[in-house]
């Protein structure tokens, strides 16, 4: 269970007035709006996505056809709405129509075939389509993989093409690029909150991201080979959505940005063959959690000086930005994690200030806990355990917080540095962190107040590989080839495992509690990059793909996958986030490129 | 596998660091929303321009922060054939500092591109 909740949201139904679809409410036979799609030789598409936009409002729904080529829409307000059908392969296909409760639209489609498609690829897809036959195209796509997708997804730099010397003053220009895409050294940073440099004592390195450096003559000599002046690729799209990954309704909420109110920038993703968006002035949202108030709580993936926390009602789509100005000048503090607490108060990772805070959504007001020198009060990922104790990551190790008492604890990891970013708990309340650049989970038995860790098992790299890995540092975003690199995680309150994802890795981790034995379930998709998962209240783990525009559900006792496809472009989704208050529970999705929080409910065979 | 020592910088793909204000010391930069007024060529150049070189063309975020390379506003308002040759040569061949698009970008983006660097923004 993802969270116990102080009231039931009727959330479906309270959807009905303008902020999606009344799924739970309704059936196939109410529907107003629905409607076929075929290819242009009459047959009919499977899994092609089918969106409609309310005039005047600020969200999307979508829906997929099924295997009769059959798409349904929930029952939708009276208005007018534009639609639009896309499919990988195929052109954009679009309408306008009348939706009123007492006229059923019926809107057909036909799909022309788009000779120049490749903008509406995933990034997963991108790579999928990359030459790898022989061992040298094999190894340069992992550099690919593993040094060119730390920090954005695969698809933006590929769907575009330069000669060598423009992917090398790319590459060039990544290496001494942070994170928020600002230059080393042109913003000042609070590294001492975050950088520890345990007894590094080797070489200069040679730039931010030495690692990028050490591998960019194989980089460039593949990019200009593959997406150069004379590429042509067999491109390898991934088959539509069917059965099972058709039944969903998507409502997609436009986010506005956090510094000029009322403006979500485009392009924006909604048009696949418009390409994969750039973050440059979208820099959408981080982490959204479902609270108990049916409210969506959030934080920007690119902080903004206005901004601290949004909140998305999903009933109306209206935003609303909280912001926390920092104590030394008057701009946001900026925020990671967001853990809705059960008694209505809302968690945030103060990084800015290094400390954990509290919002009070009845009254708007922020409240900051101080923290002891020399503690660090807050990290990226928090966590709540049984008791309400919030648990976050740090440099050192991880720091507990009790909300009750405003007490900071403070731990060390048993091994130092790695990139600590995951903060989990399991249904024993032990803790977990991962410490991403070194494959490590560190674990702390509240009971016994023992810590340990479980080692991921890394993948075997080539002795020339492990020479580079030796001699340069590591960051983060550019880990060592070959490491899985566990991410984030959730809480996992019942159950025998705790489950992590492999970035890198390309798989989840599931770790049994109590005899910390590993094993590792691949993901269907290729170069999908998990960044977080989350178990809902029958067991599931929801996954979302970094890189796919997709997530995924896994059923642990069939050890099955099921991909969603997500209807548009720049998701690099860095959250996933369930509701367990409805049947079936509803899953939200964040865009971390582009300015949007997807809704997804399931059909069952009652609607 | 060995272990080497790391530099654990939690960069975590977004909002991870803090920043101070740096009021004064750097140029301003608007927000760039779609001014009115634009034609539908202009509008499809300011997507061309946002998806393809705001990377180093448009501010660096939070605002207000320079761009990396020159600001591009206006660049070509009211400008001679010959300036209009120059910009797009450097569209599609760029230089030391810029990759050139000319295998990234059609005709047609280019031309889009070019009437958008035509207005302020």
């Amino acid at each position: 269970m993802r969270r116990m909740r102080c009231f039931q949201v009727v959330a479906l139904a309270a959807l009905v007035v303008t902020g999606g679809s009344k799924l739970a409410a309704a059936s196939l036979s109410d529907t107003m709006l629905s409607g076929t799609v075929k290819s242009v030789d009459g047959k009919p598409m499977e899994g092609v996505a089918v969106s409609a936009r309310p005039e005047g409002k600020t969200f999307s729904v979508t829906v997929y056809t099924d295997q009769a080529g059959k798409y349904t829409f929930p029952t939708l307000e009276d208005g007018t709405y534009k639609m639009w059908a896309q499919a990988v392969r195929f052109d954009t296909a679009r309408a306008t129509v009348q939706i009123a409760s007492t006229k059923k639209a019926q809107e057909n489609f036909t799909l022309k075939p788009l000779a120049d498609f490749e903008k509406q690829l995933s990034g997963s897809e991108w790579i999928a389509s990359l030459p790898d036959s022989t061992e040298a195209d094999h190894h340069a796509k992992q550099l690919l993989v593993n040094y060119c997708t730390g920090c954005h997804g695969s698809a933006f730099p590929l769907q575009n093409r330069f000669d060598a010397k423009g992917w090398g003053i790319l590459i060039d220009y990544m290496s001494n690029t942070t994170v928020m895409g600002t230059r080393v050294g042109s913003v000042p940073m609070n590294f001492e909150l975050m950088l520890s440099i345990p007894d590094y004592s080797g070489p200069k390195q040679s730039s931010f991201f030495p690692m990028i450096q050490a591998h960019k003559a194989e980089l460039v000599d593949y990019l200009a080979r593959v997406r150069g002046p004379n590429s042509k690729l067999d491109y390898k799209p991934f088959p539509r959505p069917t059965g099972e990954s058709t039944q969903v309704v998507i409502t997609e909420y436009d986010i506005p940005t956090g510094d000029v109110p009322g403006y979500a920038p485009t392009p924006n993703g909604t048009i696949w063959s418009d390409g994969m968006p750039s973050w440059q002035e979208a820099r959408g949202v981080h982490d959204a959690s479902i609270c108990g108030d049916g409210n969506v709580y959030f934080s920007d993936s690119g902080a903004t000086d206005g901004r601290t926390m949004g909140k998305l009602d999903p009933r109306t789509g209206k935003v609303t930005s909280y912001m926390l100005k920092q104590q030394k000048n008057d701009i946001a503090v900026a925020i990671h994690g967001v853990v809705c607490d059960p008694n209505g108060s809302v968690w945030i990772t103060n990084i800015s200030e290094n400390t954990t805070t509290r919002f009070d959504p009845q009254t708007g007001q922020f409240q900051r806990f101080p923290v002891p020198d020399g503690v660090e009060g807050t990290g990226g990922s928090m966590v709540m355990d049984s008791k309400g104790m919030l648990w976050v990551d740090t440099v050192a190790g991880f720091t507990k917080f009790n909300p009750k008492t405003g007490e900071y604890t403070a731990y060390k990891s048993v091994t130092p540095g790695g990139g600590k970013y995951g903060a989990a708990v399991d249904a024993d309340d032990n803790i977990w962190i991962s410490q991403m650049a070194f494959d490590i989970l560190g674990k702390l038995s509240q009971k016994t107040g023992e810590l340990t860790e479980v080692r991921l098992p890394s993948s075997e790299i080539s002795k020339a590989d492990e020479e580079i890995n030796n001699q340069n540092v590591s960051m983060l975003a550019s880990p060592y080839l070959g490491h899985k690199g566990p991410r984030r995680s959730g809480p996992f309150r019942s159950g025998d495992s705790v489950y992590f994802p492999e970035y890198w890795g390309n798989a989840i981790a599931r770790i049994n509690i109590h005899t910390n034995a590993v094993k590792e379930y691949p993901l269907p998709i290729p170069a999908a990059l998990p960044y977080n998962v989350m178990a809902d209240k029958n067991g599931n783990i929801w996954v979302d793909m970094f890189n796919a525009e997709r997530f995924a559900k896994f059923n642990p006792t069939t050890e099955k996958f099921t991909v969603y496809k997500l209807p548009s472009m720049g998701y690099e989704t860095r959250y996933i986030d369930v509701d367990n208050s409805t049947d079936p529970p509803t899953v939200w999705v964040p865009a971390s490129r582009t300015n949007k929080i997807a809704r997804v409910q399931f059909r069952t065979a009652a609607n | 596998m060995k272990m080497p020592v790391v530099v654990s910088l939690i960069l975590v793909a977004a909002g991870w660091m803090t920043f101070s204000s740096a009021a004064g010391a750097q140029t301003k930069q608007q927000p760039f929303p779609a001014k009115p007024g634009l034609t539908a060529q202009q509008l499809h150049g300011r997507e061309v321009l946002v998806q393809h070189c705001s990377l180093c063309h448009l501010p660096q975020l939070p605002r207000p922060r320079d761009s990396y390379g020159p600001s591009l506003s206006g660049v070509l308002k009211d400008s001679t054939p010959a300036d209009e040759q120059a910009i797009r040569t450097m569209i599609l061949k760029g230089d030391a500092k810029m990759p050139g698009f000319q295998y990234a970008l059609k005709p047609a983006e280019v031309a889009d591109l070019i009437a958008f660097l035509k207005t302020t923004f």
